[in-house]
């Protein structure tokens, strides 16, 4: 081998296969410059360019199906555009994050999006919250945390509401939007590619995005503030039924008689749509 | 050269002929226990993941073997070795209870990076040393046989100084691990680069050879490319049919990743695989 190190080597070879700008280049001149005497092989540096891209494309469409059905033709720059940005916003992240699956190769995406897409972003303001919101579903597909539905621990009366708490899903996110996602997702489904894209009036909305224990799908709940906030305290386990709602107390006005019976129906609720998945006892 | 990996592979079962497990065939493939015999797993598309790929890879193992063949181990690559993704790896070979596990000569990610393709490697003496040592690795962390597929390489890579066969010799010999012998990526090396594919099986250690690989390619123009996605050709076959008279194999699997047909035509091939097989003069 000459002077070069394998680092150098991969570096080039992946800056060949990646950067349009540099393989024109390079086949312009018929031969990498730091390697002169070896003639630059380029029909097998132009499959690797052409599959590389097209698993990136791919990979990214089926994480991000909506958003590149939205993007229209922006989509292949907007996706090569991320990937190009890649090491740089992985850089620092931890070491935990399973960067090794393909779903991951999104992971960054909406950091990158709300940085460096300001046109997109101007076009189609929704975007980020779509961004967000596809990919977390997909991350929620496949977490990897088993969900136990305790049917046997349904609540009975308010009057277990001191000594239990509720087992929230693991497999649950609260989302907070500033458009109305699932009428975003609806309208998307239905709009042919040819269309122009629909615009939407920003709407804050709180979702609960959540996996079912059965079917694996992934199910969204829109929900109030109140709501959000009773499931996003009650995700430590350590609060009681009771400690809920007299959190709920906090931010209504119901009196106590009726905000009791109302935390019973919405914890019932809750259970039905698997978001509260078991009790146990403090 | 002294090998424990050759003592090892006379221990290791023997689990007859499988197929990747792949999610579009997957119910077809747990209702033909009289067709398949074992199953072999990509790591990737279920460790670290619940829900629905959780709840298939565990119906897959409750039925058959499995063994373990991952893309992302990076084994090339100037990369540090991933030690999140080993632990996943070890956690997932164990959880399948798998006889032995295999990746590909090759490198997959580069500034942590994934890159989610098999990406050719500098044929020379500091690749060599490199990967080596990240096999000697992987051999400490995960503690079942170890065996490295040969790939597809579509490009004369800058820096190369070793042909593929001397390659690969010197690569599993050093490292003692085994070879998973993809004879449809010998056949597609030997016409895009002009090789005798019967010379290349002479030149490697082809007894450390524990699993085998089937699968189709494509013709393009001037190119062959290794695309799983059409029918085992002929040739493959007799390429396999000529691996076995020089060693004893554990399994052979179909790959089929693209262009899916019906299980009927996999079991077909599953059954001309059979056949070379028990003609086999050395066994399987």
């Amino acid at each position: 081998m000459s002077d070069f190190k394998l680092t150098e080597i991969e570096e080039l070879l992946v800056r060949l296969w990646t950067d349009p700008t540099f393989f024109a280049d390079a086949a312009a001149a018929g031969v990498l410059s730091d390697f002169p005497d070896e003639k630059l092989d380029l029909r097998g540096a132009s499959i690797y360019a052409a599959v590389l891209k097209a698993n990136r494309l791919e990979t990214m469409k089926a994480i991000c199906p909506r958003t590149g059905k939205i993007a229209g033709e922006q989509w292949e720059r907007l996706v090569l555009s991320y990937c190009k940005k890649m090491p740089e916003l992985s850089q620092n992240k931890p070491s935990t994050s399973n960067r090794f699956l393909l779903n991951n190769m999104a992971a960054d995406f909406h950091e990158y999006f709300l940085a460096e897409e300001n046109a997109l972003a101007a076009k189609y303001p929704y975007m980020a919250d779509l961004i967000h919101f596809e990919v977390t579903e997909a991350a929620l597909c496949e977490l990897d945390v088993e969900i136990h539905d305790d049917k046997q621990t349904e609540l009975k009366d308010a009057r277990q509401f001191s000594s239990l708490a509720p087992v929230i899903n693991p497999c649950l996110k609260v989302l907070r939007y500033q458009f109305d996602i699932p009428e975003i997702l609806s309208a998307i489904d239905l709009l042919a590619d040819s269309k122009e894209p629909l615009a939407f009036v920003g709407k804050d909305v709180v979702l609960l995005a959540l996996r079912n224990p059965s079917s694996h799908k992934i199910r969204v709940i829109e929900v109030n503030e109140l709501t959000a906030l009773i499931v996003d305290t009650a995700i430590s386990g350590t609060r009681s039924y009771q400690d809920l709602v007299a959190l709920a107390a906090d931010h209504c006005l119901l009196p106590s008689e009726a905000l009791t019976k109302h935390c019973f129906e919405l914890f019932t609720e809750l259970k039905e749509q698997f978001v509260i998945v078991g009790n146990h006892t403090l | 050269m002294n090998s424990d990996f050759l003592s090892v592979k006379k221990t290791l079962p023997h689990l007859g002929v499988g197929i990747g497990l792949r999610r579009e065939l997957a119910e077809e493939i747990f209702a033909a226990t009289d067709t398949v015999d074992f199953l072999e797993i990509i790591p990737e598309q279920y460790m670290r993941k619940g829900g629905e790929s959780k709840e298939l890879l565990q119906r897959a193992c409750s039925i058959y073997t499995a063994v373990s063949h991952g893309v992302n181990l990076s084994l090339g690559s100037t990369d540090s070795l991933d030690e999140e993704y080993l632990r996943g790896l070890k956690q997932f070979v164990t959880e399948i209870r798998a006889p032995w596990f295999s990746d590909h000569i090759c490198f997959a990610s580069l500034g942590e990076v994934y890159l989610h393709e098999l990406l050719p490697v500098p044929f020379c003496k500091e690749t060599l040393a490199h990967m080596v040592a990240r096999i000697k690795r992987v051999k400490e962390c995960i503690e079942i046989p170890f065996l490295v597929e040969n790939t597809t390489y579509y490009m004369n890579v800058p820096g190369s100084t070793m042909s593929e066969s001397q390659f690969i010799s010197e690569l599993i010999e050093q490292a003692d691990c085994g070879l998973l012998l993809d004879v449809n990526n010998v056949y597609v090396n030997s016409i895009n680069h002009g090789l005798d594919p019967y010379e290349f099986l002479d030149q490697i250690p082809i007894e450390r050879t524990v699993q085998v690989h089937m699968a189709g390619h494509k013709e393009r123009n001037d190119i062959v490319l290794d695309t799983h996605g059409a029918p085992i050709a002929q040739t493959v076959f007799d390429l396999l049919q000529y691996a076995l008279t020089k060693t004893i194999v554990h399994g052979v699997t179909i790959e089929r990743d693209q262009n899916m047909p019906s299980f009927d035509e996999l079991a077909n091939e599953i059954a001309a695989i059979r056949t070379i097989c028990s003609n086999a003069p050395l066994g399987t």
